[in-house]
């Protein structure tokens, strides 16, 4: 809270506020259409591969008996570790008590959406027979970590879909309330719903806080865990590569990197396409900024134990995987997704000239492609070297090449989720509006005033 | 002149290239020079083809085929010009030495094996095109019984009636992905030959095994069967599907896994529970005022 203002100043304030960040809701132009035609266009193409694929079956994939994985699981891995800044900024920062990270907990809340959302339907993609999906849960093995991994990200999505929703619920009733005739009335009937009769009363705050509260501890253990258990999915095998013990910390902070790009790039789109320098400051982008470079050096620290302790035994297998990534076949795509994803942030980041606005988002769009890169490395170079050689397969099993389709429905996913940001970006306020103003010192009767009637 | 000259350089340049860059493996010149003491015949490759398939083609695959198994280097096709390049003697002695991925089969196999594999990959080379007479495949019928006590097949090899002397007959048992070959018995004047099944032999889970028995290849193709002979103890504790197996079927899935699995699930969802309670007394509380 900065300083305490009058009701005058309070409801200019707070008028000004409501109409910064109801742009979003607004805004009808060209770009905007563009923008559907564009993302509708590409996801249109992702799904008739799809159904292309469903028609004809994985054969059209680059998979084989070697490479069963492919780059299905590495976009899974990605948009899992996505998700994961949902809890980091959303919770951690919060329960930290970094007000930095507030105006973006929201932004934060999207992506994560976006990408667990997406992240359940890239498994989906990469079954023969979606068809029987359902007998994960009419007879899945509870020892598999397959089942946990869709348990956990069930439950994921439930968390941040509720951590989306509770904050949002008085921004529900303002919309409610003060937005005029330049939305469609069936929107307008939507926030009527969803506020659930907010009329801004202290026993509903205190509910609220008490709610968010709860789910801020909750998200906690299970985001740590929706990673955790998709690293188990490797780490549980004896495959060189995979069997470590520290793949779950080696996960999860590499979502963080991932998650943190992915959300300054939003940011930066939020704060120009709808004027919100206000909003998403150069101080946060500074603050963005340096905890990239915290969670990159978090994520530099597992990757050197990850690679530094087998590299210094040599067994035979793990010497093939690692002679591979470094020297071999996969140095190339290896060193962009160490480089870009690792040290090209840890060094420019460290310059404030670097954690403006714009050249972190550039900076942020390197290090998210070379994130995607890494989940691609981790999944990839190790299965095409197995255990049991098997014998008598044409050449084409042994070495993995992603084929068309297969690119068009790995992009999919992309489309899907800037859809899904977008669209919420349209219904939805991409700052918590009450929070906001009250921390700007405005009333919270001043901003419930129209509501109490 | 000219020509030839400079294709016999080339020739000298490129063995020479292709041993500091191939690492050839050469047999020293005395040991290259042996003679096989076997004849080349369909008797001595048929035997040579039974070794090669033991030995060899897990790692070589079939001749001609070009399917080795993947390392690095590839074994050679055993049909392929490189190969057969080889004198009998220096394949002779790269059995005897092995190199690399290449074992040494001394001891593995005898001297007499060794040649007839060597004949056998002989059988691939153009050069002995026309040496093998091609035989018209024999007929026969098998039949097999087990004796009283299930230790032995009594078998019986006859053509139209008439005993098949002196004829190799080759047992094998069935298993999930294949058979396995577990020996051979050569019958005798009357067409009968008795095998022993051998201690050790691995049954199904109820400790019965079924027996397949067929001539070599010089006869059409034909087999008896033998099924459901008890030879070992019924499995009654496989170590493959004991209870604390990590990736396991629900019922053998570990106490604490369980427990561990349905406890957080069961603590998160309640919560989530809770929370959807706290967002309808919303409602509640605004209707109040």
């Amino acid at each position: 809270m900065t300083q305490k203002l009058t009701p005058d100043e309070s409801r200019q304030k707070f008028d000004k506020i409501f109409a910064d960040l109801t742009r979003s809701l607004k805004i009808k132009d060209e770009l905007a259409r563009f923008w559907i035609f564009i993302l509708g266009m590409f996801l249109i193409v992702g799904l008739w591969g799809w159904i292309h694929q469903i028609n004809k079956g994985l054969g059209i994939t680059g998979m084989r008996d070697y490479v069963s994985w492919g780059m299905y699981i590495g976009n899974f891995v990605f948009f899992v570790a996505v998700s994961l800044i949902g809890l980091l900024i959303s919770s951690i920062l919060h329960l930290l008590h970094f007000d930095w990270g507030k105006p973006i907990s929201r932004v934060a809340e999207t992506v994560a959406i976006a990408a667990v959302a997406l992240a359940g339907l890239v498994i989906v993609m990469d079954m023969g027979r979606p068809d029987r999906f359902l007998n994960i849960f009419l007879h899945g093995r509870f020892a598999s970590p397959i089942v946990w991994d869709v348990t956990v990200i069930t439950t994921y999505v439930a968390i941040s879909t509720l951590l989306f929703y509770l904050p949002l619920i008085p921004d529900l009733a303002l919309l409610r309330d003060r937005l005029g005739d330049d939305v469609p009335k069936i929107q307008k009937k939507l926030y009527s719903v969803l506020s659930l009769g907010w009329k801004g009363n202290t026993r509903q705050f205190e509910i609220i806080t008490h709610a968010v509260r709860i789910m801020l501890v909750l998200i906690i253990p299970v985001g740590l865990s929706i990673h955790t258990v998709t690293s188990w999915l490797f780490a549980n095998t004896l495959r060189a590569g995979w069997d470590s013990t520290i793949f779950g910390p080696y996960f999860v902070s590499g979502a963080f990197v991932a998650g943190s790009a992915a959300v300054i790039l939003v940011m930066y789109v939020y704060r120009q396409r709808y004027d919100l320098e206000e909003y998403f400051t150069d101080k946060s982008f500074d603050w963005m900024g340096k905890m990239l470079v915290l969670m990159c050096l978090v994520y530099l620290y597992f990757n050197i134990n990850e690679y530094l302790v087998p590299a210094y035994k040599m067994r035979a297998a793990e010497g093939v995987h690692l002679r591979e990534l470094f020297t071999g076949r996969w140095s190339g795509l290896f060193w962009f997704a160490q480089i870009g994803g690792i040290f090209l942030p840890v060094i420019l980041l460290l310059f404030r000239y670097f954690r403006r606005p714009l050249p972190i988002t550039i900076i942020a769009f390197i290090t998210l492609v070379a994130s995607w890169f890494k989940r691609f490395i981790i999944v990839i170079p190790t299965l095409e070297h197995p255990h049991l050689p098997i014998q008598n397969v044409p050449e084409h099993f042994v070495h993995y090449t992603p084929t068309r389709p297969e690119i068009m429905i790995t992009l999919l996913p992309f489309f899907a989720s800037a859809i899904i940001i977008t669209m919420l970006a349209k219904l939805f306020p991409v700052v918590t509006m009450w929070e906001y103003a009250e921390h700007s010192g405005v009333d919270k009767k001043t901003m419930f005033e129209d509501s109490e009637k | 002149m000219k020509k030839k000259r400079l294709i016999i350089a080339l020739m000298f340049l490129s063995a020479g290239f292709s041993t500091i860059y191939g690492q050839e493996w050469v047999a020293p010149e005395s040991e290259a020079a042996v003679v096989n003491p076997l004849p080349f015949n369909n008797a001595t490759v048929r035997e040579g083809k039974a070794v090669y398939e033991k030995n060899c083609k897990s790692c070589h695959g079939d001749p001609g085929k070009n399917n080795p198994i993947v390392l690095t280097p590839p074994p050679p096709d055993m049909a392929s010009e490189k190969m057969l390049a080889n004198t009998d003697g220096s394949i002779f002695w790269k059995l005897n030495t092995g190199r690399g991925a290449m074992p040494t089969f001394k001891g593995t196999i005898t001297d007499d094996q060794m040649w007839q594999v060597i004949n056998f990959i002989r059988k691939f080379d153009p050069r002995n095109a026309g040496k093998l007479t091609e035989e018209a495949l024999k007929k026969g019928t098998l039949a097999a019984t087990i004796n009283s006590d299930s230790t032995s097949l009594d078998i019986t090899a006859d053509f139209q009636g008439a005993p098949l002397a002196g004829v190799p007959v080759f047992v094998q048992v069935k298993k999930a992905f294949g058979m396995l070959d577990i020996g051979k018995v050569v019958t005798d004047a009357n067409g009968k030959a008795i095998f022993r099944i051998p201690d050790g032999t691995a049954g199904n889970a109820e400790g019965k095994a079924d027996f397949v028995l067929t001539f070599g290849d010089e006869f059409e193709k034909t087999q008896a069967e033998v099924q459901g002979i008890k030879v070992a103890k019924p499995v009654t504790d496989n170590p493959l599907a004991r209870g604390n197996v990590l990736w396991s079927t629900n019922d053998r899935t570990s106490g604490w896994l369980l427990f561990a699995y349905f406890f957080v699930t069961g603590l998160v969802w309640l919560t989530i529970l809770y929370i959807v309670i706290q967002i309808t007394k919303i409602k509640k509380a605004g209707q109040k005022n």
